[in-house]
């Protein structure tokens, strides 16, 4: 029995008219696209404005004179769209880059830097198949590192320049295992409107 | 016909496949696995099993920290894991706290809570587990958290978080057992990175993640180096952790669709690569 719910029938509706462009290009996929597009939009301000009022809106009204800061702040932004005090926006934004840039620099010399250089060589394993695993991992930093040394042309000839070879090959395995798993997310994400057309819409289970 | 009207041979058709063509045998293909499941055997693979066994070893009353970052557009990957996960940590009598970091985070936690519900697990709103509901600021609000646990003041409907039980000793990063993050977040937001440059390295809480497949090959790194204990991408891993929680759902449902059309994918790929080679050969002198 087909559903009765006109949500699942708007839902399915955007689907079939999203769906439309893989044909070709049409009034209605540029339709659906507008509206999801708005939807977003739309759904994004709400949040952000629910955010703001929880976030300092509500306290300030209860007496947290600090939360005043932020709020001010955030309005602030909004001189961007005035010609002549655009400039008083370049304020918060320069606060929301340093504070942004401070909290990750914190960690990202120990996260992304020595804990990586160190995981590139481990130490020996009882089991063979580990020891090859870490063996590749080492061989292939090494090498694609060895791909990119442009400024000294020596290391990038002759048989060194094996070395960068055997790197650009390794990136090319990488960004095939990459594109297969996009592949694959893709897939996904269509055998999910494909489920909801037939079990959600059109009920044949 | 070819430009200079000298018919189009096998190999040339091979090599111009109209992708109507494709997309209509894929369609057809999704259709038929989903209404007549083959039933595939499924093995969890070791990935999964380490998630799974993660999750089992949270002590009791322990505290899970359970990110959503996900929104519609990644429901289908990303909703079989968060709710084999989610029944996982439910049947356990740990505390939950669901932090949302990305807007449509938190009407994605509302759905599946509203599909699962809690209370069927015997799980109490305040005393169990808790809603901080979406909060703007990403990594600011991720490494605030990390020192003061009720940074957020209220849940996610207003109520004070020092009325409610299940934050009673929990303090600050040494009180959490395990971050669990659902994310398609990217940098900033509440990505894998996020969690591991904000919470995982500097205080070594064990770090889960549960992501597109596509996300994979980025966060691999993380997992190598120990950062992430253990991650899950794409429904065959969902299909795997349902198998373990003993609860079938979407996951395994898209399974064998996902194979057959994957096998499709194979045999475009090796049957357009055959046509472009050949063609390539015949253009040599």
């Amino acid at each position: 029995m087909i559903s009765t719910d006109i949500g699942v029938w708007i839902a399915a509706f955007f689907t079939i008219f999203i769906m439309s462009y893989a044909y070709k290009d049409n009034p209605l996929f540029k339709f659906a696209e507008h509206v999801y597009v708005g939807a977003a939009a739309g759904h994004a301000v709400v949040m952000g404005i629910v955010s703001a009022s929880t976030s300092s809106w509500i306290p300030l009204t209860k007496g947290q004179i600090i939360h005043i800061i932020p709020l001010v702040l955030g309005l602030l932004l909004y001189t961007r769209y005035h010609p002549r005090y655009y400039w008083v926006s370049r304020y918060p934004i320069a606060l929301l880059v340093g504070l942004g840039t401070a909290i990750s620099i914190r960690t990202v010399i120990a996260a992304n830097f020595t804990q990586q250089i160190a995981a590139t060589i481990k130490p020996l394993s009882a089991v063979p198949l580990t020891n090859f695993n870490n063996l590749v991992v080492l061989v292939v930093t090494v090498t694609v590192l060895w791909h990119f040394l442009f400024t000294q042309h020596k290391l990038a000839t002759g048989n060194f320049g094996l070395i960068g070879k055997f790197g650009r090959y390794a990136m090319m395995v990488a960004f095939g295992a990459a594109f297969g798993n996009t592949v694959m997310t893709r897939m996904v994400l269509l055998l999910g409107r494909v489920d909801f057309l037939l079990f959600e819409w059109l009920k044949l289970r | 016909m070819t430009k200079d009207n000298k018919p189009e041979d096998i190999w040339e058709r091979l090599d111009r496949i109209p992708r109507h063509v494709f997309y209509t045998l894929l369609l057809g293909l999704m259709i038929v696995s989903l209404l007549v499941p083959l039933g595939l055997p499924i093995k969890v693979g070791a990935a999964t099993r380490k998630f799974y066994d993660i999750v089992d070893a949270v002590p009791n009353d322990g505290v899970v920290v359970f990110d959503i970052s996900f929104s519609p557009g990644a429901d289908p990957e990303l909703g079989p894991q968060f709710t084999a996960i989610l029944h996982h940590v439910f049947s356990k009598p740990v505390r939950v706290l669901f932090t949302v970091f990305v807007q449509d985070g938190q009407m994605m936690l509302q759905i599946y809570l509203d599909r699962l519900k809690p209370e069927t697990y015997g799980k109490v709103y305040g005393k169990d587990w808790v809603n901080f509901g979406y909060r703007a600021g990403g990594i600011s609000a991720m490494a605030e958290l990390a020192k003061d646990m009720t940074f957020f003041k209220t849940d996610y409907k207003g109520t004070p978080l020092s009325e409610l039980a299940v934050m009673k000793g929990v303090k600050d990063y040494r009180d959490v057992s395990l971050i669990i993050t659902v994310t398609t977040a990217s940098g900033g937001l509440s990505s894998p990175e996020d969690w591991v440059q904000q919470w995982a390295t500097p205080y070594k809480t064990p770090l889960l993640v549960a992501m597109l497949k596509m996300m994979i090959p980025n966060t691999l790194p993380y997992f190598e180096a120990g950062q992430v204990k253990a991650y899950m991408g794409g429904t065959d891993q969902a299909a795997e952790y349902e198998l373990l929680v003993e609860r079938p759902g979407k996951g395994l449902a898209y399974t064998d669709a996902l194979t057959n059309v994957h096998l499709l994918v194979i045999a475009f790929v090796i049957l357009g690569n055959v046509g472009y080679l050949v063609r390539q050969r015949r253009k040599k002198p």
